[in-house]
């Protein structure tokens, strides 16, 4: 092997290596966001949806498109986590919507699910919403399909009919996605945990582990 | 022989990348990430293989494989996401264009990625023979 050839694979060995290192560890985040910043406001609104109390000690956002699949994938984890602590006054789980341009029924869905929740069963519809993804997501009747939902989850279908296909949510929504790009978030699903930015999906292990060092 | 291998390499090369801005400057379809390096890898081809052609280069394809060879590797990246065989649930959705929307397919299998794969295949196969055809 020449030295030209020595030097030169080399150096793409290093270049390689740096880059895969770079990636897998700093792919997608963006620095902590700290408490008490103005950007730290932008975390979670007043009234964002969450479980458990606003401004508890560890508080896990998520900002989410419903018609995104890793944010299908990851909600039965978010689920369980939000299950594992129901009972920890120190946990909050906060919900804000991130719908993606390029997902068609991202918006509906987020409605859908606004909707719901004016009748008291967000939590109820985000689960329904995302369970049943394959369904509606290339749908040209999604609409029917989240009424169906709403029906089975005893909602008043005709408020939520009125409700989910006015544009009483759109700012709402809106607004969720504004702070979402203002924190720095370019994909879905993008948690933050206490301000520091988790990109994708996670397991709910991994999730656990990061939630009781911080409970500590 | 080796003339005809490095012809219709460049042909291929052009086609490519003539179609790619068809799709993309009179279909209106946005490159995604993935067809960008795509593009990387396969535009300076075109110029490659003319130069190549032109001087009777036989140490052409020392300078064509490295980049089809990895544009092989993105094609078949971008195209086994697109069939599902590479979970979609496991990456993020990211804002912009999507790299895993079938914007284009016909007679139910061709679609960009694939046309891509093909082409960077038939370039590096070319080239292949071309080196051994000329020892």
């Amino acid at each position: 092997m020449s030295k030209e050839t020595k030097i030169v694979l080399g150096v793409c060995l290093v270049i390689v290596a740096a880059l895969v290192l770079l990636i897998v560890n700093y792919s997608g985040t963006s620095t902590k966001i700290e408490p008490g910043s103005a950007m730290y406001e932008r975390l979670e609104r007043a009234n964002s949806h969450r479980t458990g109390q606003p401004g508890a000690k560890v508080t896990l956002v998520e900002f989410a498109d419903f018609q995104c699949p890793a944010c299908a994938y990851v909600a039965p984890i978010t689920e369980q986590v939000v299950a594992a602590y129901k009972d920890n006054p120190d946990f909050s789980f906060v919900f804000r919507h991130f719908p993606l341009p390029q997902h068609q029924n991202a918006i509906a869905a987020a409605a859908a699910a606004e909707a719901a929740g004016q009748q008291g069963k967000f939590w109820e519809m985000y689960h329904e919403i995302f369970a049943n993804q394959t369904e509606w997501e290339s749908s040209a009747n999604a609409a029917e399909l989240f009424a169906g939902y709403a029906q089975g989850l005893s909602l008043g279908v005709d408020q939520f009919k009125a409700d989910s296909q006015s544009d009483k949510y759109d700012d709402f929504i809106t607004n969720d996605a504004k702070d979402g790009i203002a924190l720095g978030v370019n994909s879905t699903p993008t948690f933050f945990l206490n301000g520091e930015p988790i990109v994708g999906v996670q397991t709910f292990e991994e999730f656990k582990a990061m939630i009781d060092a911080k409970l500590k | 022989m080796n003339k005809t291998y490095l012809f219709v390499s460049w042909f291929v090369a052009l086609a490519a990348m003539l179609g790619s801005l068809y799709y993309s400057e009179v279909r209106g379809l946005a490159p995604c990430v993935l067809c960008w390096y795509q593009r990387i890898l396969i535009y300076p081809l075109v110029a490659i293989l003319a130069v190549g052609i032109i001087r009777q280069d036989r140490g052409v394809p020392f300078y064509v494989l490295p980049l089809s060879i990895i544009g092989i590797g993105v094609a078949l990246f971008q195209w086994l996401l697109q069939l599902g065989v590479i979970p979609e649930q496991a990456a993020p959705c990211t804002l912009g264009v999507s790299c895993v929307t079938k914007y284009v397919e016909y007679f139910g299998f061709i679609t960009i990625p694939f046309l891509s794969l093909v082409a960077f295949i038939a370039i590096t196969t070319m080239m292949l023979l071309s080196l051994k055809t000329s020892n």
